[in-house]
C-alpha cells in the first residue's frame, strides 16, 4: 500500500504539491487527474523517490521511499519525459534495467517488443514519440514489480496501442495484484481503466473516490407527472440540479439507486427514467458541490 | 557492501564508456607505438655502430600516460555523470532502486577501473615491445612503476575534483568551470603569492623555496601544469610527500563529492541556480582568483607610493575581477537581473584580498625577524646556488638533476662548527638586507654594490632546522668564506661517504659510442676503486657536475635513481685517474685495428663532399689528439664547412693541411703515446649518419693519414 501523509513540495516560492494525504491500496489502478501544473508529476516524483518532500512522509508497503532501494525495487516508473541511453536500443536498455531491477524479465521484454512490433536492435532515438513511449512501457512492464507508475503515459499512443497498454496493465493487476498509478489531464483516458480516481488542483487533492462509487452514487432522474408539481414534491430525496420543463423534471440524485427508485415510484409518476452519469458529469457535479468549477479546472484555468 | 557497490551496475557503467575507452586506448597506444618505434629504431641504429644498450626510463617513453588523467578521466566522467545535467536522465537515475552513494561509488569506480586498465595496457605494451628489443634496449622497471603510481594518484585527484564539480553543479559548463577553479585556482593563487614573497626577498629566499604544502611541487597535477608553464620542479618521477599529499587531497575531494552527491536534488539538473550556495561559491572563487593581482599590488606598493599609475593599475584589476564574475553569471544564469548577484560576491572577494595582504605582511615580518640561534639549531642542510642573480660563481650552481648535488643537499649537518658558521653568515646577511630593505630607494642597488665590492661571490642555500621549525635562506660568501665552508663540509663523514663512491646502481653512457655497456661498466668499476684514495680537490675534478674541462681525456655520464627519481652523474677521466685511463685505453687498443673500415668511410665521405649538392648534405668533423700518459686532450679541432659559395673540397684541403702542419711541428707526438679520434657527422638527404674512429699512432702515422686524405683532393 502507498501511504502519503501531508506531502508538500515547493520550488522556491512556488508550491507544487500542497499537503496531500492519500492511501492507495494494493491491486488498485489509481488515476490522478488534473490540469497542467496541478502537481501530478511532482506528486509521482515524490512517490518514486526522485524528489524529497519538503514536508510529510511517503511510504510504500511501510517503507520510506527516498534513497531506499528496498522500496524502490517494488516499482517501475515511466516518467513524462523519457530517458534512454544515447544511441541505445531496447535490448541495450533492457541490460541497463536488468542491472538494477532484480526481477527484470528478459523473456517478457522480448515478447512485448514483438507484440508492439518494435525493432529491439534499433536505436530508440530513431523511434517516433509514440514508439519511444511504447519502449518505455515495455521496459517498465518487464521489471515485474509490485507497483507501476505511469506519468501521462497514454500521450502519443494511437488508440490501438493505448488499448494494448491498458490490457497489459489490467493483466498485471489481475494476475499479480499489481498496483498502478496513472496520471493524465484527460478524465476520459482514465475512466475505463481506473478503480480509483483523484483530482489534483493547484497542488492540492480536491477529490478522491472509487470510480464505481462515483458512478453509482449519483445518477440522473427524469420524472414526469400528469398533475402539477414543484420541487417540494422531492423534499425527502437528496438532489441537485433540479430543472423542470413542462410536466417533466430532471435532477441529479446522490444515494442508493434502488431505494431512490422505490421512493420516486411511490409518487406515481407517468415517466421515470434513471440514467447513469458519465465520469466527467460526476466530477462536474462533485466539484460544484465543493465550490469548484470543474470545467475550468480541467482547462487549467487557475 | 551491497549498499555501496553494485557489480552489475559497475559492468553497465563500463559498457557505457567502452567507446570512449577504446578511443583513448587507441590514442595512447598510437603515441606509445610511435615512441617505441623511434626509440627502438634509434637504438638498433646506434647498436650497429657500437653495441651499447640504451636504458629506458619513465621520462623517455611513457609521457603518453599523462593523457589518462588529462583527457580520459574528464571524458569518462562527463560521459557517465552527464545524467546530472539532464532533468529526465537525473530523474531516471534517482528513481532506480539504488542508493545514491551506491550509484556514485559504482560509477566512479568504473571510471577508475577503466583508467587503471588504460594505465596498465599503455605501460605494458611499450614495455613488452622494449623487452622484445632487449638486445638494444633495457627497461628500468622501478622508476616506471613509481611513475605509474604517480599518474594513478593524479588520476584520482582529477577524478575526485570532477566528481565534486559534477555533484555541486547542474550544467556541464558550470561543472567545467568549477573543475578548473578547484584544480587550478588555489594553486594559481598560492604560486603567485609564493612568487611575490620570493621576489621580494630574493636575496634571502631561494627561488624555489620550500613552502611546505604551499610548494608548487606538492600537488602532482598542479606540478605538471606548472612544469608546462615554467618548466620547473617536475616531481612526477619520484615517490615522496607530493604522492602522499596528492592522494590525501584526492581522498578529501572524493569524500566531499560523496557528501554533496548525497545532498544533491534531482531538480538541480540543468539548473546551476538550484544550489545557490555552490553558485555563489563558484562566482566568489572566480572573483578571488581574478582579484589576486589587486592584493599583490596593494602589498607591493607602500601608501606613499600610490600615484595615478598605481590607481589606474588597481582600477584595471578591479574591472577585470568584476568582468570575470559578470561573465560567469551571464553564462550560467542567462538573465540580466541576476547580474546584481555579482554585488554579493564583491564584499567577500574584498575581504579575501585584505586577508591575503595581511598574510603577506605577516610572512614578511616573519622572514625579516627570523634570526636563527646556533645553540638551538639541531641541524642544517646546505646546497649551492639557487638564484637567478648573476653576481655569484655560476660553476657552483646547485642542480637538482645531479646525483651528488641532490644527495649531499639532503645531508643533515649537525657539526657545531658548520652550524655556527652558517648561522653567523646568515645573521650578517640578514642585517645587511634589513638595512637595505628598510631604506627607501636604491635598496637593492645598495646590496648589489656590496656584493660587487667583495669580488666573486658564492651563493649557498641553507636550511635551518630547529625542532619542527624549518627555514630556507640564502647566504652569499666570498671565495675564502666559501672555501672555509667547503672544508667543514668535506670533513663530514656522511658527505665523504657519498662523494667517495658511485651509487650502488647506475647506468653509464658515453657520447662517442666507442664502448659497449659492459666495457663502460668495467671502466667505471675501476674508477670506483680509484677515487677512494683521491684528495677531495682532485675527486671534484672527476665526479663533479660543474667541472667541465676540455682537457679531460674522456667524459661519460651515468644515471642513477634515488627515491625512484632519475639523477645524473658526470664522470671526467683525467690525470687523477691513471688506472681508469689505462683500462679505458687498453679496451680501445684491443679494438683499434677493427676501426680501419670506419676510417676508410670517413676518408671517403670527406673526400667526396663536392659530389653532394648543398641542399642534401650537412656535415662536420672533429679531430682530437689525446695524450695517453697525461690523460689530457692535447689538440682538438672542429671543422664546420661553409655551405654557400665556397667549394667543400677547398675548405677540406685547408683544414687538413693545417692539421698536417701542426702534427709535423709537434715533435713530442713522436713517442707513440697519443690516440687520435676522428668523429664525423653527416646528414645526406635527411638521413643522419655518424662515423667515429680512433687509432693509436705516432706523429708520422697521423700526418701520413691526413696526407692520404689530402691527396684524394689533388
Amino acid at each position: 500500500m502507498i501511504d502519503a501523509k501531508n506531502l508538500t513540495k515547493k520550488f522556491g516560492k512556488f508550491t507544487a504539491v500542497d499537503d496531500i494525504t492519500c492511501q492507495i491500496k494494493k491491486g488498485c489502478i489509481y488515476g490522478l487527474v488534473g490540469s497542467n501544473g496541478a502537481g501530478k508529476s511532482t506528486f509521482l516524483r515524490m512517490i518514486t523517490g526522485v524528489y524529497r518532500p519538503d514536508n510529510g512522509t511517503i511510504t510504500i508497503d511501510d517503507l520510506p521511499v527516498y534513497d531506499n532501494p528496498e522500496a524502490k525495487k517494488k516499482f517501475a516508473y515511466v516518467p513524462d519525459e523519457l530517458y534512454f541511453l544515447p544511441e541505445a536500443s531496447i535490448n541495450r536498455m533492457a541490460e541497463l534495467y536488468a542491472s538494477v531491477y532484480e526481477n527484470f524479465d528478459m523473456e517478457r521484454c522480448k515478447t512485448l517488443t514483438e507484440a508492439f512490433q518494435l525493432n529491439p536492435k534499433r536505436s530508440i532515438n530513431t523511434f517516433s514519440k509514440g514508439m519511444k513511449r511504447q519502449a518505455a512501457i515495455i521496459l517498465a512492464l518487464s521489471c515485474r514489480t509490485d507497483y507501476l507508475f505511469f506519468d501521462e503515459t497514454f500521450d502519443g499512443l494511437d488508440p490501438i496501442m493505448r488499448s494494448l497498454v491498458k490490457s497489459l496493465i489490467c493483466q498485471d493487476v489481475i494476475e499479480k495484484n499489481t498496483t498502478v498509478i496513472i496520471t493524465s489531464h484527460s478524465l476520459r483516458e482514465l475512466e475505463d481503466i481506473c478503480d480509483q480516481l483523484a483530482l489534483l488542483h493547484k497542488g492540492g487533492l480536491v477529490l478522491e473516490n472509487d470510480v464505481d462509487n462515483l458512478k453509482t452514487e449519483r445518477f440522473k432522474v427524469q420524472i414526469g407527472f400528469a398533475r402539477e408539481f414543484d420541487e417540494s414534491l422531492f423534499s425527502n430525496i437528496q438532489y441537485t440540479k433540479f430543472k423542470k420543463v413542462g410536466s417533466v423534471a430532471s435532477m441529479i440524485i446522490k444515494g442508493d439507486k434502488d431505494e431512490t427508485h422505490e421512493l420516486l415510484k411511490q409518487l406515481n409518476p407517468v415517466l421515470l427514467d434513471m440514467l447513469p452519469l458519465t465520469l466527467e458529469e460526476v466530477f462536474t457535479y462533485e466539484m460544484e458541490a465543493l465550490g469548484y468549477d470543474f470545467s475550468n479546472i480541467l482547462k487549467g484555468e487557475e | 557492501m551491497k549498499n555501496i557497490f553494485n557489480f552489475k551496475l559497475f559492468k553497465e557503467a563500463l559498457k557505457q564508456i567502452r567507446i570512449q575507452f577504446f578511443l583513448c586506448l587507441g590514442v595512447l597506444l598510437g603515441i606509445a607505438g610511435i615512441t617505441v618505434f623511434v626509440l627502438i629504431a634509434e637504438s638498433i641504429k646506434s647498436y650497429q655502430y657500437t653495441p651499447t644498450i640504451d636504458y629506458i626510463s619513465a621520462a623517455d617513453a611513457y609521457g603518453h600516460l599523462h593523457i589518462i588523467y588529462a583527457i580520459a578521466i574528464p571524458v569518462f566522467t562527463i560521459k557517465l555523470f552527464k545524467f546530472l545535467t539532464k532533468r529526465n536522465a537525473s530523474d531516471f537515475y534517482h528513481a532506480i532502486p539504488q542508493k545514491r552513494i551506491c550509484l556514485f561509488v559504482t560509477y566512479s569506480l568504473a571510471i577508475l577501473a577503466a583508467s587503471v586498465v588504460l594505465l596498465i595496457i599503455a605501460t605494458a605494451v611499450p614495455t613488452i615491445a622494449f623487452l622484445f628489443a632487449h638486445k638494444y634496449i633495457k627497461v628500468i622497471f622501478l622508476p616506471i612503476l613509481t611513475y605509474m603510481l604517480n599518474i594513478f594518484v593524479c588520476t584520482l585527484l582529477t577524478l575526485s575534483i570532477m566528481l565534486l564539480a559534477c555533484a555541486m553543479t547542474g550544467t556541464t559548463f558550470t561543472s567545467f568551470v568549477f573543475t578548473l577553479v578547484l584544480l587550478i585556482g588555489p594553486r594559481f593563487v598560492i604560486a603567485l603569492i609564493s612568487e611575490c614573497i620570493t621576489s621580494n626577498f630574493d636575496i634571502l629566499l631561494p627561488m624555489n623555496a620550500d613552502f611546505g604544502i604551499f610548494s608548487n611541487s606538492i600537488n602532482l597535477v598542479w606540478n605538471q601544469i606548472y612544469w608546462l608553464l615554467a618548466y620547473e620542479e617536475d616531481s612526477i618521477f619520484a615517490i615522496g610527500i607530493p604522492t602522499l599529499y596528492t592522494f590525501v587531497l584526492a581522498a578529501i575531494y572524493y569524500v566531499l563529492a560523496i557528501l554533496m552527491f548525497n545532498r544533491r536534488r534531482s531538480e538541480q539538473a540543468e539548473n546551476s541556480l538550484n544550489n545557490p550556495f555552490a553558485h555563489h561559491a563558484i562566482r566568489t572563487c572566480i572573483g578571488f582568483v581574478s582579484s589576486i593581482f589587486i592584493a599583490l599590488s596593494l602589498y607591493n606598493y607602500e601608501m606613499d607610493e600610490i600615484d595615478t599609475y598605481v590607481i589606474m593599475e588597481l582600477l584595471i584589476y578591479i574591472f577585470v575581477t568584476i568582468c570575470a564574475m559578470t561573465i560567469y553569471e551571464m553564462l550560467t544564469t542567462k538573465k540580466a537581473k541576476n547580474l546584481l548577484n555579482v554585488l554579493k560576491s564583491i564584499p567577500i572577494v574584498a575581504i579575501l584580498c585584505i586577508l591575503v595582504v595581511v598574510a603577506l605582511k605577516v610572512s614578511e615580518n616573519n622572514i625579516l625577524n627570523y634570526e636563527p640561534n646556533a645553540s638551538k639549531i639541531s641541524y642544517v642542510k646546505i646546497k649551492n646556488g639557487g638564484s637567478e642573480y648573476g653576481y655569484y660563481n655560476d660553476f657552483n650552481h646547485y642542480d637538482e638533476d645531479y646525483y651528488y648535488d641532490y644527495v649531499t643537499s639532503k645531508i643533515k649537518y649537525n657539526d657545531e662548527k658548520i652550524i655556527d658558521f652558517v648561522t653567523e653568515q646568515y645573521n650578517e646577511e640578514l642585517e645587511r638586507f634589513k638595512e637595505a630593505y628598510q631604506s627607501d630607494n636604491y635598496q637593492f642597488y645598495r646590496l648589489y654594490e656590496y656584493y660587487h665590492s667583495k669580488g666573486e661571490l658564492y651563493q649557498v642555500t641553507i636550511e635551518f632546522n630547529q625542532f619542527l621549525n624549518k627555514a630556507e635562506r640564502i647566504i652569499h660568501l666570498t671565495e675564502s668564506e666559501y672555501q672555509e665552508l667547503c672544508e667543514l663540509m668535506h670533513s663530514n663523514e656522511e658527505y665523504k661517504e657519498i662523494r667517495y663512491s658511485l651509487p650502488k646502481n647506475y647506468y653509464v653512457y658515453e657520447n662517442n659510442c666507442l664502448f659497449t655497456s659492459d666495457e663502460l661498466q668495467e671502466i667505471t668499476d675501476v674508477l670506483n676503486d680509484e677515487i677512494k684514495d683521491l684528495p677531495m680537490n682532485e675527486l671534484e675534478t672527476v665526479l663533479n657536475n660543474h667541472n667541465y674541462d676540455s682537457n679531460n681525456a674522456m667524459s661519460f655520464y651515468a644515471t642513477t635513481y634515488v627515491d625512484s627519481a632519475e639523477y645524473r652523474i658526470d664522470i671526467y677521466l683525467n690525470k687523477s685517474t691513471p688506472k681508469t685511463l689505462e683500462t679505458m685505453f687498453e679496451i680501445l687498443d684491443k679494438k683499434a685495428t677493427k676501426q680501419s673500415d670506419s676510417l676508410d668511410k670517413v676518408c671517403d665521405i670527406y673526400s667526396n663532399l663536392n659530389d653532394y649538392t648543398t641542399d642534401d648534405i650537412y656535415c662536420h668533423l672533429n679531430f682530437m689528439v689525446y695524450n695517453i700518459k697525461s690523460g689530457e686532450l692535447e689538440y682538438t679541432h672542429r671543422f664546420y664547412p661553409y655551405y654557400t659559395g665556397i667549394d667543400f673540397e677547398e675548405q677540406m684541403k685547408d683544414e687538413i693541411n693545417g692539421i698536417i702542419t701542426l702534427i709535423k711541428e709537434r715533435t713530442d707526438y713522436e713517442d707513440s703515446s697519443h690516440i687520435v679520434f676522428i668523429d664525423g657527422n653527416y646528414t645526406i638527404n635527411n638521413s643522419y649518419n655518424r662515423l667515429s674512429t680512433y687509432f693509436f699512432t705516432d706523429a708520422m702515422s697521423i700526418a701520413s693519414l691526413f696526407e692520404k686524405v689530402y691527396n684524394t683532393y689533388e
